[in-house]
């Protein structure tokens, strides 16, 4: 177990938090700047995993036409669909969780980023004395060591304290959290899948920011800043179109209307020619089309009114 | 940010189980990880013996404590980091007979106090410093808080204050290390360091002795504040310097320990490798010194060269977080770790020896 909390000190720990320092000696004694040049530090470093997650993300969407005809065809059959859904990203050269890759980098560094702001923020003896520990004795070029006690103030916010508002904090997080899994989330062909989406959707925000009345508002703020910098990086490759309908409605199995303006086929049709590489496609549009999965059809202006939409 | 415990954001603070011995009736008292008092007897040969714990029941914790408590007349003072300073009677460890408690402030939100109690028997006061940078004056005998027109400073007090000759010697989180009249709370002389001061300071002759964490050692004339040396480790200082004879020691937080003569020129120094908190301890077989992983060393404090022959012997304790003040009475030194163990261990020239080990949670004796 030791030699785990030696990696994990060694590897996660000291590099950020000798890192965080860094920044904030070179910027002017703020740590709220220096939490954002250490957030942009990491997303830089991240990126090459970023944009794969992208390119994935991109490869799955042009995938979706293909996996609703596969699983029209195989209805009723799960095992059949799992099968054939593994092969057609086998076929592709798709890894379905390769766009975990970010994500599973960025949980140690926000546990670890957790960890730094409670030494660098001190507030009893213990933290500070193992501050002293983890600062690099070769880092003297730097005054380190003389850079505690850290001006912990920004604006009405302890860093190394929770929101005392305690609104504005959690619900930049959640609301950053919101865009940035609206910008980024691949639209599953999966009827089940959509579902569990949606409500990712709305629980993980609001989890984070549930979590963020309690965690220090440093933490909250490289959270904020990571989330707008993602929402950033995917608006240049996708632009805004992602993001809307900004609050998509809740999915409803009901009977189709015979006087909706478009016919579920058209929409099916008009889908089906995406390749889902366009910048004007929009992602939720295929959540609609669930026909082939378990066939049942909806009013096309009622409750997915996003969905009718000519293009 | 699920791995995360929210709880781990007040969890550290329990305090380092400080210790004091009263050595006429040979009873430790300390603060233990849990936040009760504790008072224990050591019995020579029969071993330690619990005499008391205070609070019996769950009401009024102190949730630990950093400094030692201090021993006057019939009563130990504790700061407890809950906020309240206490005033033990130390026979039967009461608050109402010839005790009292009082809080650092008024208000039911508390700063926590990391500091100890300093007593001035010549004026009857107690003061303690708190976190939110006020220092506190009260009555010794009574508690009764004295009318300080409210010091308060703009960042945290951890440095236990001195009293000598009337007045206050103390250092903040805000590099200013202060001399304040004990009686009307006005400044006397501040010195500014390049550091936080979170040490407590010592006073020999007529200097006042201290470090800061800009790595330095300073030496202050008592009076005026007028700098007379310093002296620049290779780390934060925290613990308080000891003296013997024309002797200072010592020991920055990366575990050098430095002897300096009055003029702050260096003797000798040690690299134990490992980080120390506590002050070393003044020994007749030498000097003992001890980090924080559980590691006791005893030097050889001979100004000569001496190399790695300096070291006489050493003891591994199993233990982790030693950050309190070592007590050392004739050959023995008893040891106090923030596992809640108490050790009595027996220095002689040929090296220390374990004499008991005793658990203040389980309030018995062991391995």
């Amino acid at each position: 177990m030791e030699i785990f909390t030696l990696l994990w000190s060694e590897i996660i720990i000291r590099p950020m938090l000798n890192t965080l320092m860094v920044f904030y000696i070179l910027c002017f004694h703020n740590m709220a700047v220096a939490i954002v040049a250490f957030t942009v530090l990491v997303r830089l470093i991240t990126l090459p995993l970023t944009l794969k997650q992208l390119k994935q993300m991109r490869s799955m969407n042009a995938l979706q036409p293909k996996m609703r005809e596969m699983q029209s065809k195989y209805a009723g059959d799960r095992s059949r669909i799992s099968q054939e859904t593994m092969k057609i990203y086998r076929d592709s050269g798709v890894s379905p969780i390769g766009c975990l890759g970010p994500l599973i980098v960025q949980m140690p560094i926000l546990i670890g980023l957790f960890r730094v702001l409670i030494k660098v923020l001190y507030s009893n003896p213990d933290d500070l004395i193992g501050y002293s520990e983890l600062v690099y004795s070769w880092l003297t070029f730097l005054p380190v060591h003389q850079a505690v006690p850290i001006n912990s103030q920004f604006l009405w916010l302890d860093l190394g304290a929770p929101d005392p508002s305690p609104i504005i904090v959690p619900f930049l997080v959640a609301a950053t959290t919101f865009l940035q899994q609206k910008m980024t989330t691949t639209p599953s062909a999966d009827p089940r899948q959509q579902s569990s989406q949606a409500m990712m959707l709305w629980m993980i925000p609001i989890m984070l920011g549930f979590f963020s009345l309690q965690f220090p508002s440093g933490l909250s703020m490289y959270w904020i800043m990571s989330n707008l910098i993602g929402v950033g990086i995917q608006y240049f490759i996708t632009g805004w179109q992602p993001l809307w309908p900004l609050f998509p409605k809740k999915i409803r199995q009901e009977t189709p209307s015979p006087t909706g303006p478009k016919s579920r086929t058209q929409q099916n049709n008009s889908s089906e020619v995406n390749d889902g590489n366009s910048r004007t496609q929009r992602p939720h549009s295929r959540r609609s089309n669930r026909t082939g999965a378990n066939g049942t059809k909806r009013r096309p202006n009622r409750g997915r009114s996003r969905n009718t939409k000519q293009r | 940010m699920i791995g995360c415990n929210p709880g781990d954001l007040g969890k550290a603070v329990k305090g380092w189980t400080p210790i004091a011995m009263d050595y006429t009736t040979s009873i430790i008292y300390t603060v233990d990880q849990t936040g009760h008092v504790i008072a224990v007897q050591d019995q020579g040969f029969e071993g330690p013996k619990l005499l008391w714990s205070y609070p019996p029941g769950k009401e009024d914790n102190l949730k630990g404590s950093y400094q030692a408590p201090v021993i006057f007349e019939d009563n130990i003072l504790v700061a407890g980091i809950n906020g309240h300073i206490y005033s033990f009677n130390k026979t039967n460890h009461s608050l109402s007979d010839h005790g009292w408690k009082q809080p650092q402030s008024i208000g039911t939100d508390l700063p926590r106090i990391f500091t100890g109690v300093a007593v001035d028997p010549v004026n009857n006061k107690a003061y303690a410093g708190s976190d939110d940078g006020s220092m506190s004056s009260y009555e010794l005998s009574t508690g009764k808080p004295h009318n300080w027109e409210g010091f308060q400073l703009d960042d945290k007090i951890w440095s236990t204050p001195l009293v000598h000759e009337g007045n206050l010697y103390f250092g903040a989180h805000n590099n200013n290390f202060y001399s304040v009249d004990g009686i009307t709370g006005e400044i006397q002389w501040t010195f500014a360091t390049d550091g936080a001061i979170p040490g407590s300071p010592i006073i020999t002759e007529d200097l006042v002795i201290f470090g800061s964490m800009d790595r330095q050692l300073y030496a202050l004339e008592h009076r005026t504040g007028t700098i007379r040396w310093t002296f620049e480790a290779s780390n934060w200082f925290w613990a308080p310097p000891v003296v013997k004879g024309s002797t200072i020691y010592a020991a920055s937080v990366d575990g050098v320990v430095h002897a300096l003569d009055k003029n702050g020129n260096e003797l000798w120094n040690y690299d134990h490798k490992e980080q120390i908190i506590a002050s070393p301890a003044v020994t007749p077989s030498g000097l003992v010194i001890v980090s924080v992983d559980g590691k006791l060393t005893l030097l050889d404090p001979t100004p000569q060269d001496l190399g790695e022959s300096r070291i006489k012997s050493t003891l591994e304790l199993s233990e982790k977080g030693i950050k309190a003040q070592i007590l050392s009475n004739e050959e023995y030194i008893y040891v106090s770790s923030q596992s809640n163990n108490l050790y009595k261990i027996r220095v002689s020239n040929s090296g220390f020896e374990k004499n008991w080990c005793y658990d203040l949670e389980e309030k018995s004796v062991c391995e």
